[in-house]
């Protein structure tokens, strides 16, 4: 309690919370760049965490994070364009609610449910930290193994349409992943001679590819009249009222009706954010994934999935927000990092002299810090809630910028930002790549979100996949532990349960 | 600092608009400046950039980091960092190496630089750099868990030559410098290399996560690595593959105590691409050898206490000491990969292409199906032929040109004069107003390079006029 006060005490000093104000703003912008990931923000700030104290650093660290996830929001809304990995779940989802003129209703709720979400991660972290990194510390291989195919059959499944063509392209995507030096085998496959071609694919260039650069394609290709500001201006009736709240209502106002309506499903996509998040290696991305599909099969009207469902929305990113806190879990427990943002902040810990493992919660110096970064996550949660509100109200200008204006800017962007994320021309050849494939996709209906995780998640599955023939080449060792066989008892039956329901409602038929 | 990037604007729009007025005049300016050769006396003038092979919050990286931050004090430029991770290594050497010799570009080389080309999978050797100065060397060391009936290196020998094949250790890739440490000494001990199953893993970190939730029974890693993990008790270490006791891990029992005369170790250094002209790496390692050797401080501490502080062993030998110590590393590891033992075992365990033949059948499988529900060719509802315009066709080629022509010239004209150049045309031809289209370039570019390139630190190319 005593170290309670104290982090509480550091945090409120006026220099600590200008860090986190500005690490906040500094956040939001990153994350509102496609291209610019949450990690590479942090990644830039390693270099000032030297100059500021323990404290502070741990804390810009954690508000830049929790920024960053919430406003790759803003650019997926508007311009399909995920500005992080973690929104690629919702793209379609938050991309037809801007088509339909509802792009700052769907903000404000992705907004509300971020910080929702955010906070619940919190809660468990500074309620279940050292509990739950325990039974996330007994996965092993196997149990990874099944987690991937459980990440990779919810992209497949939740995606709309067809599930055979959601299959199909997370076959495309898995594709792509084998490409490059093999990990595990140390074995150069489908590089045709380009050393580039070693390091695989990069997903970020591949992702503004699929979604940015097909986008623009498509709107090129049809020359198409700006209908989204046309259904803009009709959404935006002129009002007399000058009062703040007409500048709120298009925001917040169906978001708190939104979140009471629907409390269970945020408290079940938080908890499976934080559970998802507290697993080495599976971060927000898979976490917003998977809520998502959860999201779907329990939902009353799973056929507006995909085509511009809020309920959608809310659940994927309290999931991904929610997975952030998760993942400082076995950070901070154990030494391992939960997702690669905790990577970083370990080594940021080592340098300042503070060894990640069970005794900094012992040492009261180093728990101070510990109750400080519980703190940090819930101000930072808070401070989303209005400089989240300006991001979007100032993001929703974007959209009535004429097409033919818009366009070769996001192009501009799209070049930019893959060249970025390694300072490589390759990737920007990737994205060029990528974006006539998403394109070609687009035609055929096939879904580009799976295609998106099967090019992340991909070689940790094949990792996964011969490690554990390497233990073991029979494929009952995959079902020898209990988790690792209610795990994959759990995958098959997804894959297998629309295959056997129709047989099981013939059997019904015939009994009755 | 703040007026200087202001007029630099200010230069840069008045530049980007002579751009779109006369162009025969710039194509003079640019063949003039080609001909003035950058001085090697202003050097550094501009943002540093550091490639490290390894991923981020690994003992490389942590490295590489840190001296990023003192090499920024001490040459009073932006120095940044860049994870070119993946394909063992092969990424990140090639690229820190085969970088253009300038100066601006450091690479962070690792033991793997001395293993790759035994492998054949790069050309890449020690000799394609200049060393600088080496840094880290750590020890492997043999970590068990804390319930395993091992005590010392003794038993797990003896229980090796009873049992070959039944334990399974892990702790990088295989092929990799652990995998090397631990096979090397069961070659030592006159055991077959593989009697001891190594299962390919990312990184000391999974590895040592994989030991504790009891995946595998051994981990082969440096000590600091496993530091954590180690102090808390979680992991026990059976020996240190050095002749010396480590400093900071007093207790750890050597091999040579233990009666194996075996030591091997990862090491890191920074380099840079052969053919940089001599007053820079004069320059570089000068500036080196005042960091590693504490004269340099940052808030109080030293370079080695920061790195101590971090677990992390160093060993800093300079230039030709570096040298020296890379050729004979380079015949040490040459005679380890290529001897029999090791031959033999790169051709075990599932194939590399086991995996994508899978993917392959899986997907012709799903083909075929949606062959049988005549899906294939179903096409999506808001994409049809009836709104496709020959102005869109058009339209379409012209950004299909545009970020060819980008890959095309912006390394030789700077990202400010290919990309101005290119937005304004698309901007043009879609329909904006010629005036409109400057006005949009002149706001947009200079600001995207400010935003990307200053504040976001990434090296946007700059061409022969240096933006």
């Amino acid at each position: 309690m005593e170290s309670f006060i104290t982090a509480l005490q550091n945090l409120a000093s006026p220099e600590v919370l200008l860090v986190i104000f500005l690490s906040a703003v500094y956040g939001l912008f990153v994350g509102s760049i496609p291209g610019l990931t949450a990690t590479m923000a942090v990644a830039l700030l390693i270099p000032l965490t030297f100059y500021l104290d323990n404290l502070t650093a741990i804390a810009a660290i954690v508000t830049l994070e929790a920024c960053s996830i919430f406003a790759g929001d803003i650019p997926t809304t508007l311009v399909r364009i995920p500005g992080t990995p973690s929104s690629a779940a919702y793209t379609d989802d938050a991309y037809s609610l801007t088509r339909q003129g509802l792009h700052e209703t769907s903000l404000g709720v992705s907004l509300i449910f971020s910080v929702a979400g955010g906070l619940f991660g919190a809660l468990v972290l500074i309620l279940a930290a050292p509990l739950l990194a325990k039974i996330a510390f007994q996965f092993t291989t196997y149990e990874y193994f099944w987690l991937y195919v459980l990440g990779l059959s919810c992209a497949a499944i939740v995606s709309t349409g067809s599930r055979l063509k959601g299959a199909l392209a997370l076959m495309i995507g898995l594709m792509f992943a084998t490409v490059g030096l093999s990990e595990v085998h140390s074995v150069p496959r489908f590089t045709f001679g380009f050393d580039e071609l070693f390091t695989g694919i990069n997903f970020i260039p591949a992702m503004i590819g699929l979604f940015g650069l097909s986008e623009v394609f498509r709107n090129c290709l049809t020359s198409k009249t700006d209908e989204v500001a046309e259904k803009l201006e009709s959404a935006h009736i002129k009002e007399d009222d000058h009062s703040l709240w007409k500048h709120l209502k298009p925001v917040f106002g169906g978001v708190l009706p939104q979140l009471w309506k629907r409390k269970f499903s945020w408290f079940r996509s938080s908890c499976i954010g934080s559970t998802i998040g507290m697993i080495p290696g599976a971060g927000a991305d898979i976490a917003a994934w998977i809520s998502y599909a959860v999201s779907k099969k329990f939902s009353k009207t799973p056929e507006e999935y995909g085509k511009g469902s809020l309920d959608a929305v809310g659940d994927a990113t309290s999931a991904n927000n929610s997975a952030l806190a998760g993942a400082w879990i076995p950070a901070l427990v154990l030494g391992i990092p939960g997702d690669s943002v905790t990577a970083i902040v370990i080594g940021v810990l080592l340098m300042k002299n503070i060894t990640p493992g069970p005794a900094i919660f012992e040492n009261p110096d180093q728990l101070v810090l510990v109750h400080g970064i519980y703190l940090t996550f819930i101000v930072a949660n808070l401070l989303l809630i209005p400089l989240g509100f300006l991001a979007i109200r100032s993001g929703a200008q974007l959209v009535r910028v004429p097409r033919r204006i818009l366009m070769p800017l996001i192009l501009m962007f799209c070049v930019v930002g893959s060249y970025s994320i390694n300072g490589s021309y390759f990737d920007v050849w990737v994205m060029l790549g990528m974006g006539i494939l998403g394109f070609f996709l687009e035609v055929f209906a096939i879904p580009l979100g799976p295609v998106v995780l099967g090019i992340i998640l991909g070689s940790q599955l094949e990792q996964s996949f011969v490690q554990n023939l390497t233990k073991d080449d029979s494929f009952l060792s995959f079902f020898n532990r209990p988790i690792s066989a209610g795990l994959g008892i759990f995958c098959i039956a997804l894959w297998l349960y629309p295959l056997l329901m129709p047989l099981l409602r013939k059997k019904e038929q015939v009994a009755s | 600092m703040e007026s200087i990037s202001g007029t630099e604007l200010m230069n840069q729009n008045a530049l980007t608009y002579t751009t779109l007025r006369f162009r025969p005049l710039l194509l003079c300016l640019i063949l003039f400046s080609g001909c003035a050769s950058e001085s090697v006396e202003d050097y550094p003038d501009r943002p540093i950039t550091i490639i490290c092979p390894w991923s981020v919050g690994g003992a490389t990286d942590r490295t590489s980091r840190q001296v990023a931050v003192f090499l920024e004090q001490e040459l009073g430029v932006p120095v940044n960092v860049i994870n070119a991770t993946g394909g063992r290594g092969v990424t990140g050497h090639s690229r820190g190496l085969n970088a253009r010799p300038d100066g601006y570009t450091l690479a962070v080389i690792t033991g793997e630089l001395n293993m790759l080309h035994w492998q054949d999978l790069t050309s890449l050797t020690y000799q394609d750099a200049i060393p600088i100065i080496s840094l880290v060397d750590g020890a492997a060391a043999v970590f068990v868990k804390d319930n395993s009936p091992f005590q010392n290196m003794q038993e797990l020998q003896d229980y090796v030559k009873q049992n070959p094949g039944k334990l399974t250790a892990t702790g990088t890739a295989s092929g990799g410098i652990w995998h090397l440490a631990l096979a090397g000494w069961l070659d030592f001990s006159g055991l077959n290399a593989e009697d001891i199953k190594w299962i390919p893993m990312n990184g000391a970190g999974p590895s040592l996560q994989e030991l504790a939730s009891g995946g595998v029974d051994l981990v082969c890693c440096s000590l600091p690595e496993a530091k954590t993990l180690f102090e808390s008790g979680q992991v026990r270490c059976l020996g240190v593959m050095t002749e010396e006791p480590l400093p900071e891990f007093k207790d750890v029992p050597t091999f040579k105590s233990q009666g194996m005369d075996w030591s091997i170790s990862g090491w890191n250094g920074l380099a840079l691409p052969v053919d940089t002209p001599q007053p820079i790496v004069e320059k570089i390692s000068n500036a080196m050898k005042k960091i590693t050797s504490g004269e340099a401080t940052l808030q109080g501490k030293t370079f080695p206490e920061l790195m101590t502080a971090a677990g992390l062993s160093t060993r800093y030998r300079a230039d030709e000491e570096f040298a020296g110590f890379l050729k004979s590393n380079d015949q040490t590891l040459g005679k380890l990969l290529t001897s029999d033992a090791f031959q033999q075992m790169s051709s075990r365990g599932t194939g590399p292409l086991v995996f994508p033949a899978m993917l392959a059948f899986a997907s012709c499988v799903i083909l075929v199906c949606l062959a049988v529900q005549k899906k294939v060719h179903a096409l999506a509802p808001d994409v049809s032929s009836e709104t496709v315009t020959s102005q869109g066709i058009v339209n379409t080629i012209l950004v299909l040109l545009g970020i060819v022509a980008y890959l095309l010239f912006a390394e030789k004209l700077g990202f400010i004069l290919t990309a101005g150049t290119i937005l304004f045309l698309l901007l043009w031809k879609f329909g904006t107003r010629w005036w409109m289209s400057a006005l949009i370039v002149l706001c947009f570019i200079p600001g995207i390079y400010t935003l990307f390139a200053q504040l976001l630190r990434v090296p946007l190319p700059r061409g022969l006029l240096g933006w």
